[in-house]
């Protein structure tokens, strides 16, 4: 994992869901990529939103917010979300 | 020069024009700076005049829909070198923009509504490899097509071919000079590289450097290469950083420096010409010293004159790839859209 | 004025001449061509669109000749889109088809302030149904059946969105039918229209429906988008409409657009708000005649169950 931080790249993210559904639609003016989420995504962009973020961190999160210890399986499931967050565009190592 | 060419260069020369075009002549102007990839020029003079309001409403749809293309140019430059930073995040060398993509880099008057075909970058020779490795571990991947001829870059121009990415489309050309190894002038990089200043996420040429590569990229080995927006490019950089009078003391010390003043010359001479860009005494005594002979001069206008009245340089080349469109992450590309909806949709090599 | 008010002469004069200005869906398209097999189909597929007067125009766009020695062995035919002529030339034959393709790029590459899908759209009591799908799906022949029989046809190719008000604005041009599809539509519709035949990209038999007048009378009249339904033809399947999510529904619509980079966050919103608006489904059919009896029950406001319903 990167030794950085993560944070957003966009701060204009915007965001639509509809109540009952399990997915977000997120929209990045700066790309103008349109990004289909599941909820576990969402949770992790959500947290690096104007903030940095190491994956330590993040996965001690989203552990409380999913009511359970931060296991080998979560870690790798935040993992590989990193990886895909950040070859989307939507997520970047925040370098000082 | 054609028609709707010479209207483009009349409301360049004097944008007061805009406000009393007839309708061929909006028709003229909108198609030929679309061509000349003049288009973001154009919409910022309409912006500042207010035409869009008092327009008629075929006007005012073509305008905003200008206008919204040039600001979408814009936004996916700034977005490729977004792209191009976090590739090169920890890459050991310094990366330079070159050309459209520090105008847009560094906030410059040509940015504005930038149409950019390719991103240039410039790293030293010793870099080139890292670069690649980069670029390729973050999506792009050399462009196989006819266009390039492989052999003809790695071997004969010591360049690597352009690389696109493999998702987005976008294509960036990685230098390790600023003119081909064959040329008859061959400017260090390494004084290019030791002096740029950073731009956002980005490095760019200081402005003499920057003014002196686009004379160079315009004029060299003694031919015009470039059209028209090039030309319009140099005149924007010249009237924005000439405004402090010690630039042009430095313009004409590093042009010594890097042994480019007879580009510099043909630069100074033909934005004035064409453009009426203010060049000040000062330079006169570097103009004479940089002068060719005066059959050579006269040869030099003509060909200027013809080639800017075709409205296209020898290099300019419209890539198909190069205005790519997109709108979202996993999806089919509109151009391939585009093919089933029409019919081979092949742009014809430098249409 | 309708081009059809023209005679044979003027329309040949104008052709062949400066231009004749049409106003085509939004656009004020000036066309030219020196084909008689051009001006032929435009005599008779686009009969009824306005001819316009007033100075002004969108774009032009050309069907010429091209080459002076090829002329004489193999005819070819170019288009050119505001004068300039980027495509690879096209047997003469295939002159009609032309025109189409290259009003297709002119919409779908020029500047304009509009907001493009890939998408039918057909309107019934001022409410508009989008059929966003991807070529193959069959959208062309369900927008076809469903014009001719009590819809009417906003677009076949492009739904057009206008980004202030949201509302879909008609371009009624006609409709490209492929292979089977153009003897279903001669079987369903005994007076059809049908243009000149001529191949699609793979060399299968294209053809263009003219569009109902009665469509392209109305040109003018926008309608709110109150459905999104995706179609999706798939031999011997039993025909079933599910609701779909709305999330994926914006994705698809997203996924559909030509241009919506071009306006930015407005044009996502803009989407967004219509997918909320709008009822949302996924429609698997086989057979085209309880396909139309499913928009049939989606035009009288009956309800459809959650977990899918089947139309028959």
């Amino acid at each position: 994992m990167s030794p950085w931080p993560w944070r957003t790249v966009d701060p204009g993210l915007v965001s639509r869901h509809w109540a009952g559904e399990d997915e977000w639609v997120v929209y990045s003016p700066e790309s103008t990529d349109v990004h289909l989420l599941n909820a576990a995504a969402c949770d992790l962009l959500d947290l690096l939103s104007g903030r940095s973020v190491t994956s330590d961190e993040l996965v001690s999160a989203l552990a409380v917010r999913a009511g359970r210890a931060p296991d080998e399986e979560l870690r790798q499931a935040v993992g590989a979300t990193i990886s895909s967050l950040d070859a989307a565009g939507l997520i970047a190592p925040d370098v000082p | 020069m054609s028609r709707d060419y010479e209207r483009l260069l009349e409301v360049i020369k004097s944008p007061e024009r805009l406000s009393v075009l007839s309708e061929t002549e909006w028709d003229d102007v909108l198609v030929a700076a679309r061509q000349a990839r003049l288009s973001g020029r154009v919409v910022a003079e309409v912006a500042r005049q207010g035409i869009e309001d008092r327009a008629p409403a075929w006007l005012r749809d073509r305008l905003s829909g200008t206008r919204a293309f040039a600001g979408e140019c814009e936004r996916s430059v700034r977005w490729e070198i977004n792209r191009i930073s976090r590739a090169f995040l920890t890459l050991p060398h310094r990366w330079v923009l070159l050309k459209g993509a520090a105008y847009v880099a560094a906030d410059l008057p040509p940015a504005r509504g930038r149409l950019v075909a390719d991103v240039d970058v410039l790293v030293p020779h010793e870099g080139l490899k890292d670069a690649e490795s980069a670029l390729t571990e973050h999506g792009w991947a050399f462009v196989a097509i006819e266009d390039y001829d492989d052999r003809y870059y790695r071997e004969w121009m010591h360049e690597l071919p352009p690389m696109a990415h493999s998702r987005r489309g976008a294509v960036i050309d990685l230098h390790h000079a600023i003119l081909p190894r064959t040329s008859r002038i061959t400017p260090d990089t390494r004084i290019l590289l030791e002096r740029a200043v950073r731009a956002g996420d980005a490095f760019v040429l200081c402005p003499t450097h920057m003014v002196l590569h686009a004379a160079v990229h315009l004029f060299h080995d003694g031919e015009i290469a470039g059209a028209l927006r090039d030309l319009v490019d140099l005149d924007a950089l010249l009237r924005h950083f000439g405004q402090d009078p010690a630039f042009w003391t430095t313009l004409a010390k590093d042009a010594r420096e890097l042994g480019v003043g007879r580009p510099l010359y043909y630069s100074l001479r033909y934005t004035h010409r064409v453009l009426g860009t203010p060049i000040p005494g000062s330079m006169d005594a570097a103009m004479k010293e940089w002068a060719p002979p005066a059959p050579v001069r006269a040869l030099m206008d003509v060909l200027v004159g013809n080639t800017l009245g075709r409205g296209e340089g020898a290099s300019a080349r419209f890539s198909a790839i190069a205005l790519y469109v997109r709108s979202h992450w996993l999806r089919m590309p509109p151009l391939m859209l585009m093919r089933h909806l029409t019919r081979k949709f092949v742009m014809r090599k430098g249409a | 004025m309708i081009v059809r008010d023209l005679s044979a002469a003027q329309l040949r004069t104008a052709l062949t001449g400066d231009g004749l200005r049409m106003q085509i869906g939004p656009f004020v398209v000036r066309l030219r061509s020196t084909f008689s097999s051009v001006r032929d189909y435009i005599a008779s597929h686009y009969a009824f669109f306005p001819v316009v007067e007033s100075p002004g125009l969108h774009f032009t766009a050309e069907v010429r000749r091209t080459g002076f020695w090829r002329t004489l062995v193999r005819p070819q035919a170019t288009f050119g889109a505001d004068s300039r002529f980027p495509f690879t030339p096209l047997p003469a034959r295939l002159a009609p088809g032309l025109l189409e393709w290259g009003l297709n790029w002119c919409v779908g590459r020029l500047p304009h302030p509009w907001l493009l899908l890939h998408s039918a759209v057909i309107e019934r009591g001022g409410r508009a149904a989008l059929l966003p799908a991807p070529p193959g799906s069959g959208k062309s022949t369900l927008c076809a059946a469903l014009a001719f029989s009590g819809w009417r046809l906003l677009s076949d190719e492009f739904a057009i969105v206008d980004p202030q008000s949201g509302d879909v604005v008609p371009i009624p041009r006609p409709i490209a039918l492929k292979r089977q599809s153009i003897d279903v539509m001669r079987v369903r519709v005994p007076d059809i229209n049908l243009g000149p035949a001529l191949e699609d990209n793979e060399g299968n038999p294209a053809r263009y429906v003219a569009p109902p007048s009665s469509a392209v009378e109305r040109l003018h009249e926008r309608a709110r988008p109150a459905w999104v339904v995706v179609p999706k033809w798939q031999a011997g399947s039993a025909t079933i409409l599910e609701p779909d999510s709305r999330a994926r529904t914006l994705f698809h619509l997203a996924d559909s657009s030509f241009n919506l980079n071009t306006h930015g966050k407005a044009g996502f919103t803009l989407l967004a708000d219509l997918v909320d608006e709008a009822s949302c489904y996924k429609l698997t059919y086989s057979n085209l005649d309880e396909a139309l009896a499913v928009f049939d029950r989606l035009a009288r406001g009956e309800v459809i169950h959650p977990e899918g319903a089947n139309a028959s």
